[in-house]
């Protein structure tokens, strides 16, 4: 048992892989396809810069599985500064040592002097751009000697450089107001953003907080600051959005160090970024609402799963005793009737069902039994008690909860028909009749119990339909769950959200399926053995 | 050789025919099936806003809308009928003289009018005939069930058998490739897909259908392959010395015929829900293309017309009902022989 609840799981791993590529699959699609924007109605096509940073937060510039090849700030300045020398790249070399900024400076000065002549042109026009950034214009303007101001600057600065220094730069900026500090760490420039990065996530005191939040921005010229009048839920939001641009640009600042450097060839690719997002279920930031992903789903979750739970009750509470009822009084009236009405409603679309029911049940003007929107009285008096809560809550979820669980219910007594006809032919069925017992005690003892496993073990199957449609029910009926933000995520582009709720709902299902196969295999030891692989031919 | 196999399986086809028709349950939804089909096929002469023919000005045009479009553009099928009874003529009109996209009727927009004696069925949000759209809209519908199930089936038969028939890891790969596929929301992975690819044109959804909805017709060819690989008829020609190949086409894959059409049946049914409920989310056909989700969205956001939620949805159940009872009907067929 132990054995077949192992080798389960290792199955798992392989579709893990499968889901990884279908949405690696999703994301090429969003990122190649920028030019569509603007030329259908809806405008929900990618536009080029959402396709970019898309891009960048999954790591599309790397490797797909092994990068032996790892590019960190140091590497990429040299062979920026190679790339110098020819003509061709010198445009976009010197663009892209200016984008990296103050973390170029260690590696370039000191190969300052072994370059000539349009290289050297370009690489001080690089410089040009990197002293405003990091606060030396002014001193750089009054030289007519740049080549010289540099070199002074490298011997007189160069010792500043270190990971030590710029640490103990953020420890000094953190303890206290330090004005010197901060002028010494905008000087490094974004050198020292690893260093910031990295306490930044520590628990820190708010001033602190802002103080390097402010660092970060001046630095950066990202403008996301965080301001003293900021809620906690506000804080957190800014940090996160930091995070997500660090985690997007790390490999630009960082230097890679010691074991890095062999394990990059495994971190730094394509599928462990997007597997490392997985794991920690950080999706990024929303680019809706600038809130982080993880937040977001772990809010909507709820409402969609106790929807998807509540219907998924309701069905099996009906459907097995109406499945069973209708085999074991086979080809009577009310196994016809059922038949036919099972069948009808499983072929029923759930958003047409849907609407007719707030139509005629939830609207003024017709049979106004129920609410037809969100799940709460938004006039529910402060004084109610949870009782009142709770019928108030179950007055707004049974529309939903009919709308979601009919196809379930029609297609499990269905299941539970045939299954319940199959074990009744069963010899332990006729020797239970055969000691004597009554027709209902082998109903419920014997056919019943041994029926009823197989559907429940539909469960895990029933749970990509529900999450599916809730889609439909939550944006009839004005549910603020999964189904609606993704609905509400596609309409403005946000798909950040989007490739999380599919990974997110894919590995959900996949754990429900597996554990609805465990589940079997630990009720219904039978089935272990009988599942074999197929045999090569 | 030849000649005897293709007697076996039209026999074959010949007996679950006529299992199909005892039945006449079956005969009705197969009935209704085939004439969604014609409907859906045959729109533009059932519900347009040109005639089948008529004559003005002394010449007479068929079919105008195709063939010559320039003298008489500017009309539909009301101001037509004033014309010709100032200058003479005569016109043969379609039996419902609206088309899909036509908002004026007589150059008046009439939007969301009750049923009438001029519009059977109402008009929509636009002004638009609801029955004409609801003709129109079986076309979208048929057109995207088949054709995406069209492209399941040669994607899931393929699949299916090639991991059965060679088994071992080709066998595990599409295990977990339909694995995978199964665990997708389908209308999640769906609708991101057209998000992401921003809606271009009703082929594109065929093909995303295709593409994400083949797992069911796999998993039931791989399940039958892999009974039949066992057979001694395959084994015997296996011991003939005959290619995979011919193997697969003459000997395995007749065999796997009957549930591989129920499945897909299923499927035509399933992908119509889908095509329907994309639709009403916006994100199926582009706009101006009538279908039965867009219809019942126009419903939705205005929801005091009970003839907008009514009618389309009524249209898309009993379709969706009648190929389910085909598919019931055709599995049973199936299973007696």
């Amino acid at each position: 048992m132990i054995g077949y609840i192992f080798k389960r799981l290792g199955m798992l791993l392989p579709t893990i892989l499968g889901i990884s590529l279908v949405t690696f699959i999703l994301i090429n699609l969003a990122v190649d396809n920028p030019d569509t924007a603007g030329t259908d109605t809806t405008g929900s096509a990618i536009d080029a810069e959402t396709a970019q940073e898309l891009g960048r937060a999954y790591g599309l510039h790397l490797p797909l599985f092994l990068n032996f090849s790892i590019e960190d700030a140091q590497t990429r300045t040299e062979r920026n500064i190679k790339e110098l020398s020819d003509p061709f790249n010198r445009k976009s070399a010197v663009r892209s040592l200016v984008h990296i900024g103050g973390a170029v400076i260690p590696y370039l000065l000191p190969k300052l002097d072994h370059l000539k002549g349009d290289s050297l042109s370009a690489a001080l026009e690089a410089l040009e751009d990197i002293a405003r950034s990091i606060g030396h214009a002014d001193a750089l303007h009054n030289t007519n000697d740049p080549l010289r101001f540099w070199q002074k600057y490298w011997i007189t600065y160069g010792s500043d450089f270190t990971p030590v220094r710029a640490k103990r730069l953020v420890r000094r900026t953190i303890r206290r107001e330090d004005r010197l500090a901060l002028n010494e760490l905008h000087s490094l420039g974004t050198y020292c953003l690893p260093q910031i990065m990295e306490s930044l996530n520590e628990a820190l005191p708010l001033e602190a907080q802002i103080r390097l939040v402010d660092i970060l921005c001046e630095i950066t010229d990202r403008d996301d600051p965080m301001s003293p009048y900021f809620s906690l839920k506000q804080r957190r939001d800014v940090l996160s959005r930091w995070n997500e641009w660090w985690h997007q640009r790390y490999d630009l600042y960082t230097s890679f160090e010691g074991i890095y450097n062999v394990s990059g060839a495994i971190t730094e690719t394509r599928y462990f970024r997007w597997l490392s997002r997985v794991v920690t279920f950080d999706f990024g930031v929303s680019s809706r609402d600038g809130r982080p992903i993880r937040d977001k789903i772990m809010e909507r979750a709820p409402v969609t799963l106790l929807l998807s739970v509540l219907a998924l009750f309701f069905a099996y509470i009906i459907a097995i005793p109406l499945g069973a009822v209708s085999a074991v009084k086979k080809g009577s009236w009310f196994d016809r009737i059922t038949g036919v009405s099972l069948f009808v409603l499983y072929s029923l679309p759930t958003f047409w069902v849907a609407m007719l029911l707030l139509k005629y049940f939830g609207s003024a003007g017709h049979l106004n039994w129920f609410p037809s929107q969100g799940l709460a009285s938004p006039n529910l008096p402060f004084s109610a008690t949870p009782w009142d809560v709770f019928v108030d809550t179950a007055h707004h979820l049974f529309l939903p909860v009919l709308c979601l669980s009919f196809v379930s219910l029609a297609m499990l007594a269905r299941y539970q028909r045939v299954g319940m006809l199959r074990i009744s032919e069963q010899g332990y069925i006729r020797a239970a009749k055969a000691k004597g017992l009554t027709d209902f005690q082998v109903i419920l003892r014997h056919g019943l119990r041994n029926s009823v496993i197989p559907v429940i073990t539909l469960m895990g199957l029933q749970l990509p339909y529900l999450i599916s449609s809730s889609v439909v029910i939550e944006r009839i009926f004005g549910i603020q769950g999964m189904g609606a933000e993704t609905f509400d995520a596609i309409r403005s582009s946000d798909y950040y959200w989007l490739l999380a709720v599919v990974t997110v709902t894919a590995v959900l299902t996949m754990v429900g399926i597996l554990a609805s196969d465990v589940i079997y295999a630990l009720v219904d030891p039978r089935i272990v053995p009988g599942r074999q692989l197929s045999k090569r031919i | 050789m030849k000649k005897r196999d293709l007697g076996i399986s039209r026999l074959w086809l010949y007996k679950v025919n006529r299992q199909f028709y005892r039945k006449p349950f079956n005969v009705v939804a197969g009935g209704f099936v085939i004439f969604v089909c014609l409907l859906g096929l045959f729109a533009d002469l059932i519900a347009s806003e040109n005639p089948i023919a008529c004559k003005v000005d002394g010449q007479v045009h068929i079919l105008p809308a195709i063939f010559s479009t320039a003298e008489l553009v500017d009309y539909d099928n009301q101001s037509l009928l004033d014309k010709i009874a100032r200058d003479g003529g005569w016109t043969l009109a379609p039996p419902i003289p609206f088309g899909p996209n036509q908002t004026k009727v007589d150059g008046a927009i009439d939007w969301l009018a009750a049923p009438s004696d001029l519009h059977v069925l109402g008009t929509d949000g636009s002004g638009r005939d609801v029955l004409a759209r609801i003709i129109h809209g079986a076309r979208s519908a048929m057109l995207v069930g088949l054709s995406s199930m069209l492209l399941c089936t040669i994607l899931g038969v393929l699949l299916g058998a090639l991991a059965a028939y060679f088994g071992g890891f080709w066998d595990r790969v599409a295990n977990v490739g339909i694995e995978t596929l199964t665990a997708f929301p389908t209308l999640f992975l769906i609708l991101g897909i057209q998000g992401l690819l921003g809606i271009s044109s009703i082929w594109q959804l065929v093909v995303i259908i295709g593409a994400t909805r083949w797992t069911d017709v796999a998993r039931v060819t791989r399940a039958e392959v892999l009974r039949t690989v066992n057979e001694e008829y395959v084994e015997a020609a296996r011991a003939l010395g005959l290619s995979h190949v011919r193997i697969l086409r003459r000997h395995v894959l007749p065999a796997v015929l009957g549930p591989v059409l129920v499945s897909a049946t299923f499927g035509i049914a399933s992908a119509i829900l889908i095509e329907s409920t994309l639709s009403f989310l916006g994100y199926g056909a582009p706009p101006p293309t009538a279908s039965w989700g867009g219809l019942l969205a126009d419903a939705f956001a205005s929801q005091r017309c009970y003839w907008l939620i009514l009618f389309p949805g009524v249209a898309l159940s009993a379709t969706v009902l009648a190929i389910n009872i085909a598919g019931e009907g055709l599995s049973d067929a199936v299973d007696v022989l």
